[in-house]
Order: C-alpha cells, then structure tokens, then sequence
C-alpha cells in the first residue's frame, strides 16, 4: 500500500489548481499551443521541411509565394518556407539553450549565496551585481566577437550574460524560505538539510523559476536577432530570424515577402512566450485581476 | 547625510564595475581571433605583402606593437589602459590612426546622448499618457487600442518598425529623409524609433500601477468622501502610481544607450552605437574596448541617476 502524504496530496492539488487557472486564460492557452506546435515542428524539421536551408536554385531567385515555394524564394532562391522552419529550430535552440545555461549557473550561485550568508553572500552578489550592470547587448557582441557567431556560442554568450537575474531571484527566494515556519519545523523534527533542500525549498521556488524562463526565452530570441542586425547573429547560410529580417530589409520594397514572413513568425513566436509567461505568473500566484 | 553616503557608495561600486567591465572586454578582446593584440595573425596578414623581408617585417611589427603598447604582458597592458582610460586618454585606434579615440568620442557621444534623452523624453510623454487612459478606461476599446499599440511595440523589433516608417514617411509620402542626423526633421524617426519600445513597457508598467493603486482602500475612501473622478485620480491615485513607473525608467534607460545601437546603423546617425559596431565589424580592438567602456559608464550612470531620484520621490524608500 502506498501512504501519500498529506502535504504530496495538497501539492498536486496546488497544481492542479494552477493548471486549471491557467487554462481559463484564453491568450495564455493559444500562446501554449502554438509554442507546442513549433516545439514540434522545430524537431522534426529536417524531415518537414521540402528543401535544404542552404540549397541554392538561381533559376527561381527572388520568386513570390507560389505552389513550388509556398513562401517565395530569396536573392539566392532558397526555399523560404524551409528557412523559416530552420530559422524557427535555431531560434528556440537558442532560447531554451541559453536559458539552461542560465538556470544552471543562476540556481547555483544564487542557492550558495542564500544559504551560506555572510561573505560568501556579499562577495557573490558583488559579481552578481556587476553582470547586473554589464549591457547586456555589449557584452554579448563582445563575447561573439571573440569566440565566435556559431550557434552554440550565441546560446552559451546568451546565457553567460542572462544568469545574473535568475541569481537574484534564487538567493531571495532562499534567504526567505530558509527560516520559513514549515523549514524550522522539519528541521526540529530532525530533517537532514539535503532533505530539506529536496522537500521543502526546491519545490517552492519551482513556480518562480518556470516564469522567469518563460520570460528569459523570448528575450533570447530577441537578443539573437539584434545581435544578428550589426551582423554578430547566427553566421549565414544557417538561417536565424535575425539574419532573415536583416537580409530582406534590403529588399522590402521589392520582395516583402523575404520580410514579412519572419517577421511574422518571429513576432508570433515572442507573443506566445510572453502571455505563456503571463499567465504563468497569473495562475500561481492569483491576486485577482490587476 | 544619508543620501550623500548612499550615492558615494553606489559610484564606487559603479567605479569597480567599470574597472571589471574593461578587464573582461580587454582579456576576450585578447584572445579574439585575427587578434592584432598578441600580433602573431598580424604577421601572417602582413606577410602577403612579398616585397618586405622577414627583418621589415620586424620592424614593422614593432613598430605597430610600441604605437598601440602591446610589447608588454596582459595584465600590463590592462595596467596601463585603466591608468589612461581614467584620464581620458585611449591613445589611436586600429582604423583610424591618427585621430584618438577621446576625440572620436568627444565627437559622437552628443549624438547618443541626444538620441537617448529625446527617445526617452518621448516614451515617457506618450507612455504615461496612454497608460493612464487605458487604466481609466478599463477594458474599453480605449484600453485594448492602447494596450494593443504598446504590445506591437514590444514585440515588433524597432529596427523593422523604422525601416516601415521609412517606407511611409520617406519613400511613399516624401516628408522625413531616410538618414542623417541635425535637423529636427532627421531626428523625428530615429527618435521615435528608439523610443517605441520603452514607451509601450511603461504605458503597460502605469496601467498595472495605477489599477493597482485604484483598487487601494484609501481611495474607495476619498470616493466615499465624496470627491469626484477628477479629483480622486489627480490628487491622490496618480502620485502613488508614478513612484514605481521610475523604476522601469531606468533599466529602460539602459536598453536605450544599446538599443541605440541598431537604430543609429539603419538611419546612419554618427553616434557611439555606430562607433560600436563598426569596431566590432572591422575588430578595431582598441576602439571597441573603449566604447564599450563609455557605453557602460553612461547606463551606469543614468541607473544611479533614476535610483536617486526615485530615492527623493518616495521617502518610504531606505537607501540600501
């Protein structure tokens, strides 16, 4: 017979609840499903997509939407459509790489910060607080300028400039949950503090962590096509939003359609995440509408 | 007293920041590639030209490594960078040698701060605006209108909302230049493109304030007293809910200075942005050292400006 705990019983219920919350907010729904969508679509892209993202093909240069190209062709007369799909896979690599790297880094610093105290506290929270104050566009043009525009150091500088947020949220969340009621009660009940980590701290700072990344992707996205814009982004031909827009504009009075439909999805992409997180936030900690 | 205390501090710390802020750039500029800082690429580069021989080309190298002190280790060369920058003086840059890189600074960094201070005066004069009507007129086809203005601006990346506006204004209506910067009619787009952002963060940051500060139990107190709509929002509600809207203003500052960055590339404003990015294209290293430097020290700056100020506004605030 397995005993479930109250406490396990009142944590999915708490869930649940959030689930339930979430799902009455219609925006944060849809935005759910599309990120489902191209979630999928992303993995399964080289399978999907009709063409390569580097194919070239000069006899269809410049072509507008048509039943060959269902999203036109560029100045090279690659395929639109698969670009866009590649575009989409290297974006949110980059937005869920860059954000792994800033839960890893993040959750550790700020955990070793909150729970050691003293000078190991302040000392870490002076670095924090110069990342803090580094621009973080800066510091990312200058860290691809020296290690280079592929895509898994796009993501690694993303996520080297982004943690030091993630790093404040955790130490505060630590600090308070550390001397929390529920915390002193298992810790006089004889818990190991490894069990108190588990049990009690980690699972609380679950909610807040989950918003924060929902909010960390799309900046990702964001940052990789500004970095794409001075021509630090993803290094042509491997195709990133960035790189797409950037390329078209020269071309936007003839040829939108290079513009419009990266564009589009790119701003799609951004919308979702952000009411995805939104909604998040709404539903786990409800206050009523503000 | 108190305050004074708090702002000493905070410049020292903006101080160390700045000092760590150049080591880093210094070091990952060291070991970039095509790195004319340990020479040894700047050798190969130079060897295409076939008429020098090996012992020119010596000397040449040197002569280029004594011009730009590179002759010395890092953390010397770092030493000595810091001992400078702290004065002012960058010495030449790679791609301009023989104006220094103070002037070049001198020269663009009016453009920028203009650029950033009329954007900002921009975003904060339509933004406040439109985020107290939305908030007024909840849930109205006033508030979604607005809110939906805000959102484009957000999600919208500004570059592509001021090519459309050059599109418009330029191409098709013929009343803005495409580029340039000096007259107020070159200044319109590029400022509003700047400034698009930060103004929808905070139209959305005032509705969610000032909501917030209607729904407070003091002014279902002064509506009980009896004071009008007019009366409640002015005299009490729309104090409380600026105080916060500073502190979105700051880091909005911040992304200003970047955000400058790709706007002053597409309307060819002779700013720092572009000073940035050109050294970062070309790997003009001693130049791209240096405007990051300028960069950071002026988003520093500005967030220790908004901090004090916000620090007035409010006296419930500690300094901390």
């Amino acid at each position: 017979m397995k005993i479930v705990s109250e406490q396990e019983q009142k944590r999915a219920s708490y869930w649940l609840s959030v689930w339930r919350r979430f799902k009455s907010n219609k925006m944060a729904f849809v935005g759910l499903i599309f990120i489902i969508i191209i979630t999928v679509a992303a993995i399964f892209t080289p399978w999907i997509a009709p063409h390569s993202y580097d194919e070239t093909n000069y006899a269809h240069t410049f072509e507008k939407p048509s039943w060959q190209f269902i999203w036109g062709t560029d100045d090279l007369g690659r395929d639109m459509f698969s670009r866009n799909l590649y575009a989409m896979r290297n974006a949110l690599l980059i937005g869920f790489g860059s954000q792994a790297i800033v839960v890893v880094v993040g959750v550790i610093i700020g955990a070793i910060a909150g729970f050691r105290g003293g000078t190991v506290d302040s000392v870490l929270m002076r670095i924090v607080d110069i990342m803090y104050a580094f621009p973080t566009f800066l510091f990312n043009v200058i860290l691809v300028t020296a290690l280079g525009r592929g895509i898994p150091i796009i993501l690694l500088a993303i996520g080297i400039t982004g943690w030091a947020g993630m790093a404040r949220l955790v130490r505060g969340m630590v600090m308070s949950l550390k001397n929390a009621d529920f915390v002193e009660a298992a810790r006089a009940l004889g818990a190991k503090e490894f069990h108190i980590i588990r049990k009690y701290i980690l699972p609380n700072m679950f909610g807040p962590i989950i918003v924060s990344i929902a909010f960390g992707i799309p900046n990702a996205i964001w940052m990789e096509s500004g970095l794409a814009l001075v021509g630090m982004g993803v290094r042509p031909p491997m195709p990133s939003w960035g790189n797409m827009i950037s390329a078209g504009m020269g071309y936007i009075m003839a040829f939108p359609h290079m513009v419009i439909f990266p564009a589009i999805l790119f701003a799609l992409t951004l919308l979702a995440f952000t009411y995805v997180g939104d909604g998040l936030r709404d539903a786990m900690n409800p206050k009523g509408e503000a | 007293m108190a305050l004074f205390k708090y702002i000493l501090r905070r410049l020292l710390t903006v101080f160390v920041s700045v000092v760590v802020v150049i080591i880093i750039t210094y070091s990952l500029m060291y070991i970039a590639p095509g790195d004319f800082f340990n020479i040894s690429s700047f050798t190969a580069s130079a060897g295409k030209v076939s008429t020098l021989t090996p012992e020119q080309l010596q000397i040449l190298i040197k002569g280029f490594e004594e011009k730009y002190g590179l002759n010395v280790p890092l953390w010397k060369q770092i030493w000595n960078y810091l001992k400078d920058a702290f004065r002012f003086k960058f010495g030449p840059s790679f791609s301009n040698p023989n104006e220094p890189i103070e002037a070049q600074i001198a020269r663009k960094f009016p453009v920028t701060f203009t650029l950033a201070v009329l954007a900002m005066l921009f975003a904060v004069l339509i933004g406040i605006p439109l985020g107290i009507l939305a908030a007024l007129k909840k849930n109205t086809w006033i508030d979604y209108f607005s809110m939906f203005i805000s959102m484009i601006g957000s999600i919208i990346p500004a570059y592509l909302i001021g090519l459309i506006m050059v599109i418009i204004f330029s191409v098709y209506l013929k009343v803005l230049p495409t580029s340039g910067w000096g007259s107020l009619k070159e200044m319109i787009m590029p400022v509003i493109t700047v400034g698009l952002g930060p103004m929808a963060i905070i139209a959305r940051f005032t509705r969610s304030s000032l909501l917030d500060t209607l729904s407070q139990d003091y002014i279902r107190t002064a509506y009980a007293k009896g004071g009008t709509e007019r009366a409640v929002v002015m005299r009490h509600a729309l104090k409380n809910s600026l105080i916060p809207v500073v502190t979105v203003i700051g880091p909005q500052l911040a992304f200003l200075f970047t955000g400058t960055v790709w706007i002053e590339n597409l309307f060819r404003v002779p700013g720092l942005g572009q000073l940035f990015v050109n050294a970062a294209a070309q790997r003009d290293y001693p130049l791209l050292v240096t405007s990051t430097f300028i960069l950071s020290l002026s988003v520093m700056l500005m967030n220790l400006l908004v901090d004090v100020i916000y620090v007035f506004l409010d006296p419930r605030i500690k300094y901390e």
